[in-house]
């Protein structure tokens, strides 16, 4: 599957969290909850190991050889991809077949223990950093753990269901490191599929919450790492990934080609193109093609000279040398004012963002039209996407946290909800961490509504986040 | 399959090449070579990636990772396990059909890749020591491991077929490579793959060391880390399965227990038997457990007493914990004695090694019977002895393999310097080291008829070991 193919279908995938099939995204969740109050100690139970907890190893070895057990184990390779339990992740608690969840539990044992040490490992390196394939590696492994996470979901559904809260939030932290672990993972398409299995295990905490019995989970809510999803890596990565998948860009900047090197240069990019069909399908294409050639250099030209570049050595340059350069470090560069906003928390809503994205988005196109005719479209990195992954994951954690603080002001004044969230004082009330303004909260009756604010210019029903709670007496 | 089942099996498939099966073991290989001066510099090729070449990171994680990539590609994976890849391996370089395997070898090309990095990483830790699951750890990943190699070692030939013989020897360094980081694993099963990958990548290089223009790999051979294989790291692990399978058995040790925590270990060990999803003990066995523990009370607390345990201590022992620590101590103090002898050459053929042996077994089946407790642990061999001098022979044997292709070069080296003739005895050739062979300290017998030398293995005192064992070289030289 090449790359742009794996991300749309990752975003496909991880917009509407499976189990939630039944409810239209941005609908509100019905949570049915039972005062708590907080555990003793209030850090008894954790959405990710505990630090104490943690064993040294690389958690991607250990991810990896799950998936490893399955080369010689057709049957178990079956069951995992079994519809059986994303219908199971879809089914209220009390209508689990517990029985028959519990031996086909058993049969994947053997590997949501291996997920389980690697969720405990102090480290994660998925050796997939630097890799000279560029944007021809491939990552048909990812899929799998989508897969995996399936399972360990419906262990999840099962544990609670059971009313064995422990064992539950065991599986949801291995669910949640394993997310996490994807996000540092080096490439963005790892980051999507760690937020689609933070959804997931989303959802699982949701209705784990409803279970009588359950205990408050505002602290462990609270300790967990801001942002969540840590695509830091990935972003640094994609930037040279194109680069690295192109063999003759550090030459370009090296002083005029000869022609047989410029022939050896066109030569790499054929093969590339050959190898992912990105090349050009028609006459047509090779002509405007060409053209854009001959556009970009007079341009190049210029800039080269402007940037301080010799102007003979710019005039020695053959056209397509002097036209690849230029698009390279303009894309080089508009990578770079792009991408360093998302070292402000948020920064993706800024709007200097919109103008350095505006910027990259030209810089990827003449790339695209040069290198691929036009052909790489989606392939070429669009960063908002993430941002809204991040976003999603981190107003979901701070809407539960106040769902928890909600729980635990109810079990401390006769089971009643607060007027206002202003009113719970025992903790901190978190803001909804997009926005940064207090979550709306409205009480009618004995139903409280939770209701994360939509900001500005963002109406995707599936960024929102809303709560209707009623209390159990 | 148990362990020692697949220990057995592996040794078989470690000690035939499968390149081999049309010569039965202990036939002598055939060798045509041109005579070949050293390269400038002697070590221009090398067997294993170079130092330099290493990069930071463990290879084992991305050994998983074409591993994972065969469980999410089906169609990569039936293609690895085709036995045309087999037939490839014993097909004449010449007879290759070089199109289809191009073809295939392309398909193969994401797994190789990852094989190819993995051989070039600084570290391996397959993050597999101190599992708890101990002897019952699953290792279905390792076996895929021979078929890559079957793969890697049909890329050497396809290259050889065309004259690539950088590009052949790169394939040769992977496979070696591989097979040396299976041998560095955490369990014997790891060594044996790592030997019979290793028994793989010989059978092309005896290939390679054929084709005209071969360079002389006599510095790349002597340059190989020796030995080769070292098991030490398994056999620590191997000593340690009781406590990495219930690490409360190190309470034992540690002063008299309370009821509950002899509870909790009597569960603990009970507990296995889910792990496994066997049938536990039932109460007959559970009562005759009992039995067996009150009887050997007796014994077990003399002999703490007589291994320095204070009587104090030993009297405030609760009566499991008394039989328990006994029989512990028992099984750790025969394994140690039983491989202390691994360091002896030969220790297959010494007698008291062979009592060590049948010492281990009576205290694993002690262990069985006053704290373990059912058939689970006897049908996984748990704490039986294991032929170790078949796993050290099977090194011995790559060691010697090395240490006999070293003597070939020096032949072709002889050679290029005397008018492409063969030495008529070893010790004419005095440019270079003539290695003895490794397993008897002996020198190779070599011997001159016409135009042909003979180059055999000196067999090793004792009895006439089996054929698989011996090693003869025809060498016919090219003029």
């Amino acid at each position: 599957m090449s790359r742009t193919l794996a991300c749309l279908a990752v975003l496909l995938a991880a917009v509407p969290p499976l189990a939630a099939q039944t409810r239209q995204p941005g609908d509100p969740v019905p949570l049915t909850l039972t005062p708590a109050r907080l555990p003793e100690p209030s850090l008894q139970y954790r959405l990710l190991p505990g630090p104490q907890e943690l064993t040294s190893g690389n958690a991607a070895s250990l991810t990896y050889r799950t998936e490893a057990l399955l080369v010689e184990n057709p049957s178990l390779l079956r069951e995992i991809r079994s519809v059986k339990w994303i219908e199971w992740m879809a089914l209220p608690h009390k209508d689990l077949p517990r029985e028959e969840v519990h031996d086909r539990l058993r049969t994947v044992a053997l590997l949501l223990r291996e997920l389980d040490r690697a969720a405990h490992c102090r480290d994660c390196d998925w050796q997939l950093a630097g890799r000279p394939e560029g944007i021809a590696l491939l990552l048909p492994e990812i899929q799998g753990l989508r897969e995996l996470a399936n399972v360990l979901a419906v262990r999840v559904r099962y544990e609670a269901a059971e009313g064995q809260f422990p064992e539950a939030l065991q599986a949801l932290q291995t669910g949640y490191a394993l997310a996490r672990h994807l996000s540092q993972a080096p490439s963005l398409i790892h980051v999507l599929v760690g937020g689609a299995i933070a959804s997931i295990m989303d959802r699982q905490l949701e209705e784990m919450l409803e279970q009588p019995g359950a205990p408050n989970l505002y602290w462990a809510l609270a300790v967990l790492p801001h942002p969540f999803l840590d695509p830091e890596l990935a972003i640094q990565e994609d930037e040279p990934m194109i680069e690295r998948s192109l063999p003759f860009a550090k030459r370009l900047e090296e002083g005029p080609m000869t022609a047989a090197e410029v022939e050896g240069a066109e030569r790499q990019l054929r093969q590339l193109n050959g190898r992912f069909g990105t090349g050009p399908t028609h006459i047509g294409q090779e002509i405007v093609q060409a053209w854009h050639y001959g556009a970009a250099y007079a341009e190049a030209k210029r800039a080269l000279v402007k940037e301080g570049m010799p102007g003979d050595q710019v005039t020695a340059m053959p056209v397509f040398q002097a036209a690849a350069l230029y698009t390279l470090r303009e894309y080089r560069r508009a990578w770079e004012e792009y991408t360093k906003w998302f070292a402000v928390p948020g920064g993706w809503h800024e709007p200097g963002y919109q103008q350095s994205r505006k910027r990259y988005q030209e810089a990827a196109l003449r790339l695209d039209r040069l290198f691929f005719p036009e052909n790489l479209g989606g392939g070429i990195p669009r960063l908002e996407k993430i941002g809204l992954v991040l976003d999603r994951i981190e107003r979901r954690f701070a809407a539960l946290r106040c769902v928890e603080a909600i729980q635990l002001y109810a079990a401390t004044h006769d089971g009643k909800l607060p007027a206002a969230l202003a009113d719970i004082t025992d903790v901190p009330v978190p803001p909804d961490p997009v926005t940064g303004k207090p979550f709306a909260y409205t009480v009618q009756g004995d139903k409280a509504k939770l209701d994360s604010p939509a900001p500005s210019g963002e109406e995707l029903p599936y960024q929102k986040v809303r709560y209707e709670i009623t209390l159990r007496r | 399959m148990s362990r020692k089942l697949a220990c057995l099996a592996l040794l078989l498939l470690a000690a035939s090449p499968i390149t081999a099966q049309t010569r039965q073991p202990g036939d002598p290989i055939p060798l045509t070579l041109s005579p070949a001066p050293l390269p400038v510099p002697s070590t221009r090729y090398r067997l294993l990636p170079e130092p330099r070449e290493l990069e930071p990171g463990n290879a084992a994680a991305l050994y998983y990772r074409a591993h994972a990539l065969l469980a999410e590609q089906g169609n990569l994976l039936r293609e690895i396990r085709g036995e045309e890849w087999y037939r490839w391996l014993e097909t004449p370089l010449r007879d290759l059909p070089l199109g289809e395997i191009r073809d295939k070898l392309r398909d193969m090309r994401p797994v190789l890749r990852e094989v190819d990095l993995a051989a070039r990483r600084r570290q391996c830790d397959w993050q597999l020591a101190g599992r708890q699951e101990g002897v019952g750890l699953l290792l279905p990943e390792v076996q895929v491991m021979r078929q890559v190699a079957v793969v890697l070692e049909v890329q050497a030939r396809y290259e050889m077929a065309q004259g690539r013989l950088p590009e052949a020897l790169h394939s040769l360094q992977t496979g070696y490579a591989l097979a040396r980081h299976m041998g560095s694993g955490p369990t014997l099963i790891h060594v044996l793959v790592g030997l019979a990958i290793t028994n793989l990548t010989d059978a092309q290089l005896d290939e390679f060391v054929q084709q005209p223009g071969a360079p002389n790999l006599y510095w790349s051979l002597t340059a190989l880390p020796r030995p080769y294989f070292n098991p030490d790291f398994a056999i620590q692990e191997e000593s340690s399965w009781l406590e990495h399978m219930w690490p409360g058995l190190k309470r034992l040790e540690e002063g008299p227990m309370t009821t509950a925590e002899v509870d909790d270990l009597q569960k603990a060990i009970r507990q296995t038997y889910d792990r496994f999803s066997a049938k536990g003990p039932g109460q007959l066995e559970l009562a005759a457990q009992s039995v067996m523990q009150a009887v050997a009370y007796a014994d077990a607390k003399k002999s703490l007493l007589a291994q320095g345990t204070p009587a104090e201590q030993v009297e405030a022992m609760p009566p499991f914990q008394v039989v328990a620590l006994y029989a512990v101590r028992a099984w750790h103090h025969a394994w140690d004695e039983y491989v202390k002898w691994l360091r002896v050459p030969n220790f297959g053929n010494e007698p008291d090694y062979q009592k060590a042996r049948q010492k281990v077994q009576e205290a694993a089946d002690q262990l069985y019977r006053l704290v373990l407790a059912g058939k689970l642990f006897e049908a996984l061999d748990v704490g039986k002895p294991i032929p170790f001098e078949k796993v050290y022979a099977g090194i011995g044997r790559n060691e010697r393999r090395f240490d006999a292709l070293r003597c070939v070069e020096a032949i072709r080296l002889y050679a290029a310097g005397h008018d492409g003739k063969l030495p008529a005895a070893l010790k004419d050739i005095t440019e270079l080291p003539i290695p003895t062979d490794s397993m008897t300290g002996k020198p190779f017998e070599y011997e001159v008829k016409g135009d042909k030398a003979k180059l055999s293995a000196p067999l090793p005192p004792g009895p006439k070991p089996p054929p698989y064992m011996q090693l003869t070289y025809e060498i016919t030289l090219r003029h």
